[in-house]
């Protein structure tokens, strides 16, 4: 076999990354993928919250702890009704990330080091993501982010 | 309610059908000695019943504690099987196993109104991860799916979520549709006045719920180990009773918004002991007499003074809120209730519930484990509160607004009048024969469930270009360009459709037509209703990142159905870089 056919056949379970943004159009990206997905795909929810990346400057003002929980809470929301969309198609998420920066940058970390074959996106607004992921991409709403950025 | 209720869908999809009810029957795991939740059994015989009385072959699914996903000998089902057949005063033939050759066997064989026990699900590891080829054999034995496992509608198993994907109609059983509906008509439309009763401990899993309640509450008091941190935000005296203190700016907001909107209630009184002799008596496995207690009043608990249960003035409070209240809800015990005397609260107010409030027309909903194991540690006669839930997880998600994994997972009931249409997956395939092309194809099936979709490949080929003069060329040359223009695009179908073939993909239709790629793409998905357009496009190669081409772009900017851009790895990437020079 050469090595064509041989990433035909499927060694591991397919590791779809899909970003969150607390946006309904999280609705439309999460809709498509468990739709389109395959049987054995492992769904990973990334919530990449914009903001200073606390971690990589420390120098910056440290959330506090009443703070982070606002944070935690709200990221389990967004896991919450996400999981509940991949459950209205008999899935479910298979890990579940938290992550504050510039989202583009935070997707693309998080894509490398999960080693994720597959993005799946809302939009196709996310250029940035699009252009430089090493991945495959689903768009789930091609048109949609250049059709409100006409307006 | 939203979903399909067992008994909505006609008698006729039903009857001779197969259907799988999965139930809950797990007993608590601070129950020792007990092996099933009788009561829990009990809550599934309507649907039990319901099904018997229609005609419908019923395969009931169930576990028991936490095998691992291995069998355990003392947690097969046989005892629950034997319970539920002197309940419905019919015999529940009980298998081995669950899925494979035995069970299916076992359920070829059914007669109309049988009801059958699959083993412990829990012996399979695939229950747990919610695992789709598990789910699949589950499937695999019945046509009709219902949940009647409330207690575990918050996690996604393969026999409460997985299975959903290949089995429908999904609806919910009586007992999980009644939890639902008493949920919601407290959330949703609480006939007020609407108490609220939110004790406990654990503030961090409490304070969504307190947010989530508060827009829907008229009054609200707040108890247990919870209000501790609430009475310091107030700047009482809570003496060593345990505070949340990186909360408390938190609590602190939460009062400021929420008394404006309602009446916050908090302890006025408590019994309390010295917090050294509560430590010494629980580190002795609570041995013995407990420690000596005492109440405080209004004027707050002194140092070193620990409170266990509220006092009998702020039992009087509860009371007094109760009275003319139409709904209620309850959740947390006020006290710590597994010490006899200090259950006292609890027992009084749920005491309070059974006696007067039931019968007065109120609607009071309990909810919570520890409640409820208080509830029935007091042997009360708990079948008159009008509704005391079997979960205790999923209420309290309920609570906070959270969705239910399972429950999401069930019919809509408008997908029973106006089921959603099906049809098999058309994707849309543009192929030129260069190397992201063919790896789009080759990946087709690995990132898409591509089974049985219809493909169609389109080859756009660019307009001839003519020089000038050559438009008068013979038509000798102008067939020998058309032929060889064709014979291209029968080799590209060609060799984009070994791939194809390799994982078992067949095309439908292959064109080839002339123009701008981009527009070309566009115009043909509209005309096919694609629901899927798959594009190769070049992956980022070392030091040279190439971006994404034009086309692509194009399409990913206009296309209105989903676009699947299919990178090369980079390492092939640079292969097919050194086979072209």
């Amino acid at each position: 076999m050469t090595e064509a056919e041989m990433d035909v056949i499927p060694r591991e379970s397919l590791r779809i990354l899909i970003p969150l943004s607390g946006a309904d159009s999280d609705t439309s990206a999460l809709h498509v993928a468990a739709e389109m997905a395959p049987r054995a795909a492992k769904f990973f929810l990334l919530h990449a919250r914009s903001g200073p990346d606390e971690d990589r400057y420390p120098d910056f003002r440290r959330a506090s702890e009443a703070e982070r929980f606002e944070r935690h809470i709200e990221s389990e929301r967004i896991f919450a009704r996400a999981n509940a969309i991949l459950a209205s198609r008999g899935l479910i998420s298979a890990g579940q990330l938290v992550a504050q920066g510039a989202p583009a940058e935070i997707i693309l970390r998080v894509a490398n080091q999960m080693a994720a074959e597959l993005i799946v996106l809302a939009a196709s607004g996310a250029r940035r993501v699009i252009d430089h992921a090493a991945c495959s991409i689903l768009v789930a709403e091609p048109g949609v982010a250049v059709k409100r950025t006409k307006v | 309610m939203n979903k399909v209720v067992i008994n909505q869908l006609p008698v006729e999809k039903l009857r001779g059908q197969r259907v799988f009810v999965r139930i809950d029957a797990d007993a608590e795991p601070e129950t020792p000695g007990v092996l099933f939740d009788e009561s829990k059994l009990r809550s599934s015989l309507p649907t039990l019943e319901y099904l018997r009385g229609v005609g419908a072959r019923a395969i009931i699914g169930a576990h028991l504690g936490k095998p691992g996903g291995r069998v355990v000998e003392s947690l097969r089902l046989d005892p629950v099987a034997e319970r539920l057949s002197r309940m419905l005063g019919s015999p529940v033939l009980k298998l081995g196993e669950a899925i494979g050759r035995d069970p299916q066997g076992a359920v070829a064989g059914m007669q109309d109104g049988d009801l059958l026990l699959l083993e412990n699900l829990k012996f399979y590891p695939g229950e747990d991860a919610n695992d789709a080829d598990f789910a699949h054999e589950l499937a695999e034995l019945c046509d009709v799916y219902c949940n009647d496992a409330f207690a575990l509608a918050n996690l996604a198993l393969a026999s409460t979520v997985g299975i959903t994907r290949r089995v429908r109609p999904a609806a919910a059983g009586l007992a999980l549709a009644r939890e639902l509906m008493m949920f919601e008509a407290a959330l949703d439309q609480p006939d007020p006045p609407f108490v609220g009763l939110i004790a406990g401990a654990r503030l961090e899993e409490k304070l969504p719920i307190l947010e989530n309640l508060l827009p829907r509450l008229n009054r609200l008091f707040i108890g247990g180990a919870l209000a501790f941190t609430f009475l310091k935000a107030k700047r009482r005296e809570i003496g060593s009773a345990p505070v949340d203190d990186a909360l408390l700016p938190l609590v602190k907001d939460f009062l400021k918004k929420a008394e404006k909107e309602v009446e916050i209630i908090l302890p006025d009184d408590f019994i309390t002991v010295q917090a050294d002799e509560f430590r010494e008596y629980e580190k002795s496995g609570r041995r013995g007499d407990p420690p000596e207690w005492r109440l405080e009043l209004e004027n707050g608990i002194p140092p070193f003074y620990l409170p266990v249960d509220v006092g009998p003035a702020t039992v009087n409070r509860i009371k007094g809120l109760f009275e003319g209240a139409r709904t209620i809800l309850w959740n947390g015990p006020l006290g710590v209730w597994e010490i006899e005397p200090f259950g006292a609260a609890t027992r009084a107010v749920a005491l309070l519930i059974v006696e007067r409030v039931s019968p007065r027309h109120q609607r009071s909903i309990l909810c919570g484990d520890s409640l409820a194991r208080a509830i029935r540690s007091f042997n009360l006669p708990v079948e008159s509160i009008r509704h005391l839930t079997t979960g205790g997880e999923p209420a309290l998600q309920l609570l906070a607004g959270n969705p239910l994994l399972a429950v999401s997972a069930l019919d809509n009931e408008l997908d029973l009048v106006a089921p959603i249409e099906t049809r098999p997956r058309r994707i849309l395939l543009p192929v030129d024969g260069s190397e992201h092309s063919l790896e789009a194809a080759r990946k087709l099936g690995r990132l898409i469930d591509a089974e049985g979709a219809e493909i169609s490949l389109l080859h756009v080929q660019k307009p001839e270009a003519f020089a000038v003069g050559e438009a008068w060329i013979d038509p000798d040359t102008k067939q020998r360009r058309e032929i060889r223009r064709r014979q291209e695009a029968e080799l590209v179908f060609a060799i984009t459709k070994a791939p194809l073939a390799q994982q078992r993909l067949t095309v439908r239709q292959q064109l080839t037509v002339e123009g701008d790629p981009a527009d070309e793409i566009l115009r043909f998905a509209d005309e096919i209703g694609a629901d899927l357009i798959v594009m190769g496009s070049h992956g980022r190669t070392g030091v040279l990142r190439v971006l994404m081409g034009s086309v692509s772009r194009k399409v990913l900017d206009q296309a209105k159905c989903p676009v699947l851009i299919v990178r090369i790895p980079d390492k092939r990437m640079v292969e097919v870089g050194t086979l072209e020079t």
